[in-house]
């Protein structure tokens, strides 16, 4: 049963890269058993808050709880508790898919028996039992996304921090994916996934959060953020729409 | 296309300072030293100037060969050559290599090490002034030695691209044999030489001979032909300039083919390898005392290096670069000692310091690929031994070859054991050190995929400080280690077994000690470690 604690809490979280100010003070509290969407456009700071949510970016202030655990101040509790798919950082590109997902378990501390069984069942959930012995730097940029899903569930995490999913990823794969956390989610796990394509954040989350500018925008159930409009009006009334429309006309081609 | 190329490269220049002030002032620095080398290059074309001809014939033959070896070898094997301008870089565009070429060219005519170099070859010119029909053998000179400027930076492009294209081939490990066993087998030839005959006997008759014989290559042909004039045969002046200008124009065309192979084939892929197999969860079931003694996360961390040390080419190079550089080094060295017992038994021990030295930037190669290790929340401890072991696999064999070819050549077998000991002591002590810095001063290094020749824009001045800190720390901790090979050759006796013992019990202790401390800044910087290297 998802316990009462948030199952991820961040509390005036702030960083900043010499002048540019990314994240401005972000507090969200997950709770246990949501499928949490993280919206925001481009630069508006979600990855820098998931990297300072997942321990791969130390905060300038503000505290990150998992399951109630502080992550920065206990990281060795806290870390095993989550699986993290980061977007646009790079792998260990020389070992082989099956490889990866056995590395990503062994430093998780399983054994090795339990990591070969599960290695295979994932390649075959995720449709990669073919690419399984090709290096992951051979590998297209939605199998690569897929694999980086394996290395994340493999330990069966309580809380999945998912930095863009399902970008790159074909459609037959996406549902397997959707399929995979939905039940993830079903038996009282927690998914945070940030994403740019709305109707899929209307699809299959129940709680949403829209930030711009390193800052909290709105944050609710989906009901609650995109009242009686959709998620994308709701969305671009938020962060401003394109602040000067030009007609390209040289691009038509008659 | 040429103005927008060379616009490209003001306006990256520019911005790049703009971010980083502080790499203007190394830019500065780096002319400024270059300045400061012109005027002892000045002399020294006065005083060759006062020479015969065929004195100043085998004296810029000679140093043009250097010059030609050192612009293919320092890209090769010292990374930092600015790729802002990597012909890779243009592949989006759909512009042809035909239509790139002039930009490149003169682009590459841009750069303090090309203009110094262009500089150099000018005074090397003006060595030929005072000579019978001054003003043609000024002419000549000056044709030879700015065709032959041309050359040198046409091959240093030409050789980057090709190494590039070779180690992401099938054929890496073919290349990596044949470069180590060349680079042993000329330091052999010539210890061999200088043993039997003696140094002054190579100067006179093989080298003198070679030099003639450059001087009607490409590569010193454009600094000999003056002699040519000097002597009246005209012929031989033309056709050696000749020559020269034939060698940088096919230079420049395997340029061009290179830059067109590189505009289609990206260099970001594994050749196409499948594997059988998993060599993580095989590490992981390995049986056996020793390795129940070794932590899983080590042992994964291990299987993991050891294939990017097979596999990856900014690995490669780094192996290629850690054997190939001292070994040339030490046979140069060895060439004017005369293959002295000492000198014979300092080279494995400078191989194992600058392999371990090597490894100062360590952490860096994983790039932002560590963020698995980080997230896991392993120790930094396991992941740092991890990798230790992979250089310590290759390494240590090749220290212990290398022991075995010192003790050969200097004919003391009886102290092959302690050399060979000193050796691996080095390397552990240099390897805990190296540790430390990987995780406190990391720079970034080439990401996986790229050229392994490169260097990230920004990265010069943090690559300078970390590598100074490194140096320093080597060098405090390596007389510790060396010192009783040191008496034992003074005074003998009981030094020798102690080096047998302390070697490897020193650097240990030091490479032990360097990853305890080592992992346990990393596990409380990791937040801040995919910053600096990703």
């Amino acid at each position: 049963m998802p316990s009462d604690r948030p199952a991820l809490g961040l509390h005036g979280l702030r960083k900043r890269f010499g002048r540019t100010v990314a994240v401005d003070g972000i507090d969200l509290e997950i709770p246990a058993g949501s499928f949490y969407g993280l919206l925001g456009p481009n630069g508006a700071g979600k990855t820098t808050t998931l990297s300072m949510a997942t321990g791969l970016l130390t905060p300038d202030a503000g505290v990150v709880t998992v399951d109630g655990v502080d992550l920065w101040k206990h990281p060795t509790i806290a870390k095993p508790m989550l699986g993290v798919l980061p977007d646009g950082l790079r792998t260990f590109d020389r070992l082989t898919g099956s490889e990866l997902i056995s590395y990503a378990g062994i430093l998780r501390g399983l054994d090795p028996d339990v990591v070969r069984e599960r290695r295979d069942d994932l390649l075959a959930a995720l449709d990669l039992a073919a690419a399984g012995g090709t290096l992951v730097t051979d590998f297209s940029a939605g199998m690569a996304k897929k694999i980086g899903l394996a290395c994340a569930l493999v330990h069966a995490p309580r809380v999945l921090v998912l930095d863009e999913p399902f970008e790159a990823v074909d459609p037959v794969s996406a549902t397997g994916i959707r399929n995979i956390l939905q039940s993830f989610v079903a038996s009282g796990g927690t998914v945070v996934i940030s994403s740019h394509v709305m109707a899929l954040v209307e699809r299959l989350c129940d709680r949403v959060a829209i930030i711009g500018a390193g800052r909290v925008l709105a944050e609710g159930t989906l009901d609650e953020v995109r009242g009686s409009g959709d998620l994308e009006s709701r969305f671009v009334a938020l962060v401003g729409d394109t602040s000067e429309q030009r007609d390209l006309t040289w691009l038509q081609q008659s | 296309m040429a103005a927008a190329i060379l616009s490209l490269r003001w306006r990256i220049l520019v911005n790049q300072f703009r971010r980083d002030w502080w790499r203007l002032v190394f830019v500065v620095i780096g002319a400024i030293w270059s300045l400061s080398i012109v005027p002892a290059l000045v002399v020294g074309s006065a005083a060759l100037s006062k020479t015969s001809f065929d004195v100043k014939e085998s004296a810029l033959v000679a140093l043009a060969t250097l010059l030609a070896l050192a612009w293919v070898l320092v890209p090769l094997l010292a990374t930092g050559v600015d790729d802002s301008l990597d012909p890779s870089r243009f592949a989006p565009w759909g512009i042809d290599a035909k239509r790139l070429m002039p930009g490149l060219t003169i682009a590459a005519f841009t750069s303090v090490p090309a203009i110094l170099f262009v500089g150099v070859a000018a005074i090397m010119a003006v060595s030929w002034r005072g000579e019978d029909r001054q003003a043609t053998v000024l002419v000549v000179a000056f044709i030879g030695a700015l065709l032959t400027a041309l050359t040198w930076v046409f091959s240093a492009r030409v050789a980057t691209l090709w190494a590039v294209r070779l180690l992401t081939s099938h054929r890496t490990k073919v290349v990596v044999g044949a470069s180590v066993a060349v680079a042993g087998a000329a330091m052999a030839a010539a210890i061999m030489r200088v043993r039997a005959h003696g140094l002054a006997s190579l100067l006179q008759n093989e080298v003198a001979t070679a030099l003639t014989q450059l001087g009607r290559t490409p590569v010193g042909a454009g600094l000999a032909a003056p002699a040519s004039i000097v002597v009246g045969d005209t012929w031989g002046a033309v056709w050696r300039l000749v020559i020269v200008a034939a060698w940088a124009v096919l230079l420049h065309f395997a340029w061009r083919d290179a830059v067109s192979h590189v505009l289609v084939h990206p260099a970001t892929r594994g050749a196409g390898v499948r594997r059988k197999g998993d060599a993580i969860l095989a590490s992981g079931e390995r049986k056996g005392r020793i390795w129940s003694l070794v932590h899983p996360v080590t042992r994964a961390v291990l299987a993991r290096t050891t294939r990017s040390w097979r596999s990856d080419p900014r690995y490669i190079t780094q192996l290629v670069g850690a054997l190939v550089f001292p070994v040339m080094m030490g046979g140069l060295i060895l060439s004017f000692a005369g293959g002295s017992q000492v000198w014979m038994a300092a080279l494995p021990v400078a191989l194992g310091v600058t392999i371990g030295w090597g490894r100062h930037n360590d952490l860096a190669f994983d790039s932002s690929g560590s963020w698995l290790d980080i997230v896991s929340g392993v120790r930094g401890a396991d992941i740092l031994v991890g990798r230790l072991l992979g250089v310590v696999l290759w390494a240590g064999p090749a220290l212990v070859a290398a022991s075995v070819a010192a003790a050969g050549l200097a004919g003391r077998w009886d102290v092959f054991p302690a050399v060979a000991a000193t050796a691996l002591g080095a390397l552990g002590m240099a390897l805990g050190v190296a540790a430390i810095t990987s995780v406190l001063m990391p720079y970034r290094v080439p990401a996986p995929g790229e050229s392994p020749f490169g260097a990230d824009a920004g990265s010069i001045g943090a690559s300078l400080a970390g590598q100074l800190v490194s140096s320093l720390g080597t060098g405090v901790v390596v007389p510790f280690i060396v010192a009783p090979l040191v008496f034992a050759f003074i005074w003998g006796g009981m030094w020798w077994p102690l080096c047998v013992v302390w070697g490897p019990l020193a650097g240990g202790v030091i490479a032990w000690w360097g990853t305890s401390l080592g992992g346990r800044w990393y596990d409380t910087r990791s937040g801040r470690l995919l910053g600096a290297v990703g």
